[in-house]
């Protein structure tokens, strides 16, 4: 049990697919200038992800290594375009927004990483719940972009006023160099914690070797 | 090869799978978008351009052929069920792409009710202004006798004549196809060129064309009595069609004009001229119908090229370059025009004093 629930906790924070391992950079930085659209292209990735990896996981036994690549893209563009139908026909505004985003899940590179890397190795339990965490990761990081690049480069969150009526809207914020302004204002902080904390547990360690020198 | 015929076969079967997949996904899904862009159009477009209609009907039958370029037929029924309007759906040729638009037309009075521009993909900012009420709210009660035209009975958006054309166009005509598609007698009207402000004068110069006895006394003022020296007579220089003779007031004879034909670019170049005879010189000349091109060779009615002429010698060789400054790009019409003003006017001279 303790297996897969790290398996969801390490997508969403210690190997963040968007602020830790940088993959899959086009929808992060192309489709978050408003917390909505970061949201829903991060879940429509996150059902993709664990569409595709789930089949392919079943299958790994059955796919051909010389052919696996081809194979898991075809899988992967099927559900793509599976889910871009689904969209169209049930929430066609939010399909007007993500547009031509929706057919490029095919090409990011997460869905493809996580399929070579974990679910073409691993039981289909186990990238079920790799696949969410990672998907999941993927989704509050896009939202999380969106909501910055929303709050300062419109004044709202999630369509709602936030900022006062004096409030000058920041364009750049909106527009493609804002995505990489906020994109590497994150990684910086985060960054910046995990060399913290990575000290701090050296330090703690260090200590714990005198201690027990001392006792020794 | 049995393991080549594998990956064959695996990755075959792979995008077969994939593909009837998709099919029925596409097949289920397809009416739902399809449906939904319909009540698009009947909410947002037909409602308002048949404002009255309480429901909308499809209408799927009709006299021949479905007019081409409209889309969908709907009929407006009030209340009770009685069709009060018809509404459809269009696409013009814009300047950029398609423009989709919502038509209500009322088939009792002939008139169209109302228009709406669903989409389109014209230039901000220009193309883009058919959108607007002052355009569209111009078809509102407009009778399918008018002929639609931009300039006449539709003002159209400034700089984007194309996109207001298409649309006018557009509405008018597939208007009075859809009615009479469906059983209404619509007459297409006689469609008139537009007569804008500017040419209204142009047509009344050109009925009566400048004929050299119009210009005579510009040509050669100090003379008081002009005498033709007779149309179409013998032995005239070929190309000169009238000639006149000036007097002054003691009888002397002074002058020399006559009327003649140059070879332009664009066709003949008619022209008339004053000589003064003593001083064997030319008194000037007239442009008086000419078909060369606007702009270019038209420029040989400017004065600037025309007073050259004036107090010019016989003697001199009129050709362009040398003794008479051409019109830029234009070369063609101004050879034409100094030369044969010149040989003819030697020609002329001659055969009056012979």
């Amino acid at each position: 049990m303790q297996k897969y629930l790290d398996d969801i906790v390490r997508g969403l924070f210690r190997e963040n697919p968007t602020f830790r391992m940088l993959i899959g950079m086009c929808p992060p930085l192309a489709v978050t200038t408003s917390a909505v659209s970061g949201l829903i292209m991060g879940l429509a990735t996150t059902a993709v992800l664990i569409c595709s990896s789930t089949l392919i996981s079943v299958l790994k036994s059955l796919i051909p290594k010389q052919v696996r690549i081809p194979v898991f893209i075809v899988i992967i563009a099927t559900f793509v375009t599976m889910i871009d139908l689904i969209l169209a026909a049930l929430v066609p505004d939010v399909h007007k927004v993500l547009g031509l985003f929706v057919p490029l899940i095919v090409v990011n590179c997460l869905i493809l990483g996580r399929a070579e890397a974990f679910a073409s190795r691993m039981p289909v339990s186990r990238s079920i719940t790799d696949a969410l965490g990672m998907g999941l990761g993927f989704t509050w990081a896009l939202t999380f972009i969106g909501c910055i690049r929303e709050l300062l480069g419109a004044g709202t969150l999630f369509g709602a006023t936030i900022m006062g009526e004096s409030f000058v809207n920041w364009q750049i914020m909106q527009l493609p160099p804002g995505a990489f302004f906020t994109m590497g204002l994150i990684v910086f902080t985060l960054n910046l914690i995990g060399n913290h904390r990575a000290r701090n547990v050296q330090k703690a360690a260090r200590k714990q070797i005198q201690v027990v020198g001392k006792e020794g | 090869m049995r393991d080549a015929l594998k990956l064959v076969l695996t990755l075959g079967l792979v995008t077969a799978i994939s593909g009837g997949v998709l099919g029925l996904f596409y097949n289920y899904t397809m009416p739902i978008v399809e449906a939904r862009q319909m009540t698009d159009m009947i909410e947002k477009g037909f409602k308002g351009v048949l404002p009255e209609a309480h429901t909308f009907r499809s209408v799927e039958n009709g006299q021949g052929e479905k007019p081409e370029g409209v889309t969908e037929i709907y009929e407006g029924l009030d209340q009770g069920g009685q069709r009060i309007g018809i509404a459809f759906e269009t696409a013009a040729q814009g300047f950029e792409g398609p423009i989709v638009m919502a038509v209500g037309v009322d088939p009792g009075t002939e008139t169209v009710v109302g228009i709406k521009i669903m989409s389109h993909t014209e230039t901000p900012g220009m193309g883009a202004r058919i959108e607007e009420e002052s355009f569209t709210n111009q078809f509102q009660h407009k009778s399918l006798a008018d002929p639609f035209m931009v300039g006449s009975d539709i003002d159209g958006i400034t700089a984007a004549t194309i996109s207001s054309k298409a649309v006018a166009g557009t509405v008018g005509e597939k208007s009075r196809q859809v009615l009479n598609y469906l059983g209404y007698d619509v007459e297409t009207p006689v469609i008139q060129e537009p007569v804008e402000p500017e040419p209204v004068e142009e047509p009344a110069e050109t009925e009566e064309p400048l004929t050299i006895d119009m210009v005579l006394e510009e040509l050669l003022p100090q003379a008081q009595e002009f005498t033709q020296l007779g149309e179409g007579q013998a032995g005239m220089p070929g190309d000169v069609t009238v000639i006149y003779e000036a007097f002054d007031d003691q009888g002397q004879r002074t002058g020399l004009a006559f009327e003649t034909i140059a070879q332009g670019y664009g066709g003949d170049i008619t022209m008339a001229v004053g000589i003064d005879v003593a001083s064997e010189t030319l008194a000037g000349i007239k442009i008086l119908s000419h078909s060369e091109t606007q702009g270019l060779g038209s420029r040989i009615e400017e004065p600037d090229f025309l007073e050259q002429f004036r107090g010019k010698s016989l003697s001199d060789p009129f050709a362009i370059g040398e003794d008479v400054d051409g019109i830029t790009a234009a070369t063609i019409s101004s050879e034409a025009v100094a030369g044969t003003v010149g040989t003819k006017a030697r020609q002329v001279l001659d055969y009056v004093s012979h």
